[in-house]
């Protein structure tokens, strides 16, 4: 539910679903009513009341624009990649209540709607480092949506509203109406504790390694905390709210994670890391530079140094070197220099090595080594958009 | 005290009111045919709770989107302007490819056969109703999701709701999606394009009850005004030629029960009363303002 705020009017049920953020779901009743004409899209559920149907009407509202949003990546590979994971995780049949969309934003993210909306942050691509991990995160998902949390917190945000409101006419109601909306938040935890839990056993069944779900929440608390370092702030790792409202990554749910991986724990050791970073592989320059315009350096530089484990590429290198050359501290631009340097040594031919050595040279004071660079740059990439900027701040007239 | 506590129980449907803009002294052209197209309307239709939650309904939302489509179809008729659906243009469009697809698709050819010669439609794609090479779907969402930016700036700056009336749009309205919107023409065959919103927020009886309730707090000199049901509702006609906004109208208030034909008639009459009619028409209503 995160991003239907797309939709201007959407009604503050969804404002408050969007709690629910970061995994919203839910289909209709566990044992599947086969509707008469059932779609071929939702094969398995159908919305049971006129609050369910209520909401996915709301939501297909939702998707219609988000079908042909631009942010949406339709790369055919990459979205094969990513259905097969889901339908290995929650099985052939239950895949195909699913509408799978990419979407480039490199937040930590993945939602799913009631009706069966999947949307899949780039940003989460970006810091899931094998397939298991990923699937950790789909399976999560997908058990929101088969428990029907949205219109369980929907219709519990009414009920407790309901009371709040009739409350707030009553004097010295106001603290009541104050544990109301802490419970609405309490409902939604619970939830995301069930999802945790039906996550974990989709993924052992499939035969990952299960103790990769508890990684992903503990990659993403170290990633906080070199933020807050970078940032010289607080880690906000076990901070509710934003982005992970009803998500917190805690130490707690780590904890409960590893022990439910203890008890099920899938098949050792079976991540499919090969796979993913090859399926990635065309795509995550791009998703690099995003995370690199956050300019968040704590995150960008732990990501970086986290996907480096098996050695630093010249991709890897290139990112590495636009970071500092971007942060430009004392020091900063001369290490840029370093890694761009390091990568073309490693045998990157990437035309924008060149073109960010030449910028930092430049700054640098050496005038004449960053223009050669910058010419070098015009001539690997004659078509470049920039070119005219760059062939000015090389020397040469445009 | 007893005044106070009358004034609050007012119905708030009484005070349905529009107000409407046009391009200074904007007709439609006396010269040649006029064909609007009508985008897909953005209705919906729930209900409020008693804490104030929206509660969308799907029943209410079909039926409100075909009363208020019919009612239109009607007002159009009644003005002797030609109305069409973008929503069916496309899906025609759609339901044509898929043909022509099913036609073409791949005959496996014998061994002993020489190879199937293809049909002309199947050699080129099927063209696209209008210049854009892209996707006539697409380009309808783009330049729905562009209108709603602009109308964000209308209501913004010409109705200050949600900010401030700019002073450098007060004495004009000059809004415009571009010359590119006249794809969307060619698309339709059509040289205006209507855009619809609607949003009708009925009060449940709970809501009714919070209403009475804060009311009579007032005889005890705790007044506590709760909002009724929401009802508003938006028009914009588009010139598609140029892409300016030449007529924009909001509604605000029930003024009949979109949920039922007579009542979107009723929401129609008045909410189009003030479109810009050809030079020399009688207006239905009162002159539309030009500021």
């Amino acid at each position: 539910m995160a991003r239907l705020e797309t939709r201007g009017r959407l009604a503050a049920a969804m404002a408050m679903l969007a709690l629910a953020q970061p995994a919203a779901a839910e289909p209709p009743a566990v044992p599947p009513t086969p509707a008469p004409a059932a779609t071929a899209e939702y094969q398995l559920y159908q919305p049971q009341d006129a609050d369910e149907r209520g909401l996915w009407m709301t939501v297909d509202e939702a998707e219609r624009s988000l079908r042909n949003s631009p942010s949406v990546i339709r790369d055919p590979a990459l979205n094969a990649y990513v259905r097969g994971v889901l339908c290995k995780t929650v099985g052939a049949d239950r895949c195909r209540n699913v509408r799978l969309y990419i979407v480039r934003t490199p937040q930590f993210n993945a939602t799913m709607a009631p009706n069966g909306m999947m949307e899949v942050w780039s940003g989460l691509l970006l810091r899931t480092q094998n397939e298991a991990q990923l699937a950790a995160v789909l399976g999560h998902e997908y058990t929101h949506f088969e428990k029907r949390h949205t219109v369980k917190l929907f219709r519990d945000i009414k009920a407790k509203t309901d009371a709040a409101s009739f409350l707030s006419l009553i004097p010295y109601a106001g603290i009541a109406g104050l544990a109301m909306v802490s419970s609405v938040f309490g409902f939604s935890r619970d939830m995301e504790r069930e999802a945790d839990t039906g996550g974990l056993a989709k993924m052992a069944d499939a035969g990952y390694d299960t103790r990769e779900a508890a990684t992903v929440w503990e990659r993403l608390r170290e990633e906080m905390d070199a933020t807050a370092v970078a940032r010289n702030t607080k880690s906000r790792k076990d901070k509710n709210g934003g982005l992970f409202a009803t998500h917190p990554p805690s130490a707690e749910r780590v904890e409960n994670l590893r022990a439910a991986a203890a008890a099920n724990p899938g098949v050792a050791g079976a991540n499919d890391a090969e796979a993913y970073r090859h399926a990635l592989a065309p795509l995550w320059p791009a998703f690099v530079d995003d995370q690199l315009k956050l300019n968040d350096f704590g995150a960008s530089e732990y990501l970086l140094t986290s996907l480096a484990s098996a050695g630093w590429t010249p991709a890897l290198l290139y990112a590495r070197g636009e970071l500092y050359r971007r942060r430009a501290l004392p020091g900063d631009l001369e290490k840029a220099v370093g890694f761009y340097g390091e990568a073309v040594a490693a045998g990157g031919t990437m035309p924008e090595l060149w073109r960010g050595r030449g910028m930092a040279l430049q700054k640098l004071g050496q005038a004449d080594a960053g223009r050669a660079d910058l010419r070098e740059y015009l001539r690997r990439a004659p078509s470049a958009p920039d070119k005219p900027m760059i062939a000015m701040l090389a020397g040469e007239g445009s | 005290m007893g005044a106070m506590c009358a004034t609050v129980l007012q119905p708030v449907a009484a005070m349905a009111g529009t107000k409407d803009f046009a391009l200074q002294g904007y007709a439609l052209p006396a010269d040649k045919p006029v064909t609007i197209v009508l985008m897909r309307p953005d209705v919906s239709v729930g209900e409020l709770t008693a804490g104030g939650l929206p509660q969308p309904n799907a029943d209410w939302t079909k039926s409100a989107r075909e009363q208020i489509e019919k009612a239109l179809t009607a007002e159009m008729s009644e003005r002797q302007l030609n109305f069409s659906s973008m929503e069916q243009r496309i899906s025609d469009y759609n339901q044509q490819k898929a043909a022509v697809a099913q036609r073409c698709a791949a005959v496996p050819a014998e061994a002993a056969v020489p190879a199937p010669t293809i049909p002309a439609e199947c050699a080129a794609p099927v063209p696209a109703p209008a210049s854009a090479d892209a996707d006539p779907e697409l380009t309808v969402s783009e330049y729905n999701a562009l209108h709603g930016a602009v109308v964000q700036a209308v209501l913004a700056h010409k109705y200050g709701m949600g900010a401030g009336k700019l002073p450098t749009k007060k004495e004009n309205f000059s809004y415009t999606l571009g010359p590119g919107a006249g794809t969307l023409g060619q698309l339709a065959g059509a040289n205006y394009g209507l855009f619809v919103m609607t949003n009708d927020q009925f009060a449940s009886d709970g809501r009714k009850a919070m209403q009475v309730m804060g009311a009579l707090g007032c005889i005890i000199g705790a007044c506590m005004i709760v909002r009724g049901g929401v009802h508003v509702a938006y028009v914009s006609l588009v010139e598609l030629d140029s892409g300016n906004i030449v007529w924009f109208n909001v509604l605000r208030g029930s003024d009949g029960d979109v949920r039922e034909a007579e009542g979107a008639r009723t929401m129609v009459r008045s909410i189009m009363a003030g479109m810009p009619t050809r030079p020399g028409e009688l207006r239905t209503a009162a002159v539309a303002k030009s500021r």
